[in-house]
């Protein structure tokens, strides 16, 4: 794929992502509803992870994502998991700051040396645009679990 | 998102929870009518799906509105057989002429390259929908 789409589609997920943020308080993100198994800042934590995992982390490059999301936000984990809930900011901020700095760093060839790796059977990743990609159906996943939780929890939209 | 369907009666498939206005299927419908769209629509052909899709399954519409409920194994054979038949056509350069479409104010698609990636986006924004379906109703998720 063309970087220019690449980029484009990156640039439009996050921002649909965003456009969901508003109207949500603290406690609202944190709540986990009847019926649901996760809440709102697990989905935008899990989000930042795995964005993370699979373009800078498949590089062994370092990035700002701390280390304690991993056991926070892995696929697998849960909000009853934790023994103190994320900072809500602190994530937050991550989904705000969105993909900018991954395009400097495509452009000057910062993931050439990609570590490919199985997603599913049968189903590998095994360059960065290809990681890129799969991070906007990602993305989608979650927005759609985040919709449904804000209908739970009686955030209209 | 054929992980998530796999094991789904069609009765769970047309199953509305309580306090909402989809279910399984219409989610299912809603992709095939829109990917249908964003690459056929968009490049001048007509759509590959029933006439009565876009009425059952389009935007703004509500699986508690129909008068009668889809033909469940119907919509799914389309569904499944669709990116195959958009594959091949896209090969045969059936969608090099493309409508601009405006999705949304701060967002456009230029290309059937940009369709199909923004679909991919949209069906992990349905599978997201079904997986908390199937949480209300007790199924297990695939993940």
């Amino acid at each position: 794929m063309a970087n220019d789409t690449l980029y484009k589609i990156m640039r439009t997920t996050r921002g649909y992502l965003l456009k969901e943020i508003s109207g949500l308080n603290v406690e609202q993100m944190l709540e986990v509803p009847k019926g649901a198994v996760n809440n709102v800042l697990w989905n935008f934590g899990h989000i930042v992870y795995a964005h993370d995992r699979i373009t800078y982390g498949a590089c062994g490059l370092e990035s700002d994502v701390p280390a304690s999301y991993a056991e926070s936000f892995k696929g697998g984990t849960s909000p009853s998991d934790w023994e103190e809930p994320p900072s809500v900011d602190e994530v937050m901020g991550h989904i705000k700051k969105g993909n900018e700095k991954i395009y400097t760093d495509y452009a000057a060839g910062a993931f050439d040396n990609y570590n490919g790796f199985e997603m599913a059977p049968g189903y590998s990743i095994d360059r960065v645009e290809e990681a890129i990609q799969f991070n906007c159906l990602h993305e989608g996943v979650h927005l759609g679990i985040i919709l449904a939780l804000k209908r739970l929890i009686g955030v209209t939209a | 998102m054929l992980k998530e369907l796999k094991g789904l009666t069609h009765e769970q498939m047309l199953l509305i929870p309580v306090g909402q206005s989809d279910n399984v299927i219409w989610n299912v419908g809603h992709l095939l009518c829109s990917l249908s769209r964003l690459t056929y629509g968009f490049s001048g052909h007509p759509l590959p799906i029933p006439d009565s899709y876009l009425g059952l399954f389009g935007k703004g519409t509500s699986a508690a509105e129909w008068d009668e409920p889809p033909d469940v194994e119907v919509v799914l054979e389309l569904f499944k057989a669709l990116p195959d038949e958009v594959e091949k056509d896209y090969r045969a350069g059936r969608f090099t002429e493309y409508k601009i479409l405006e999705l949304a104010p701060e967002h456009t698609v230029e290309s059937v390259e940009e369709a199909v990636a923004f679909h991919c986006f949209h069906e992990g924004l349905h599978i997201g929908m079904i997986i908390s379906l199937k949480q209300r109703m007790g199924l297990k998720v695939s993940g």
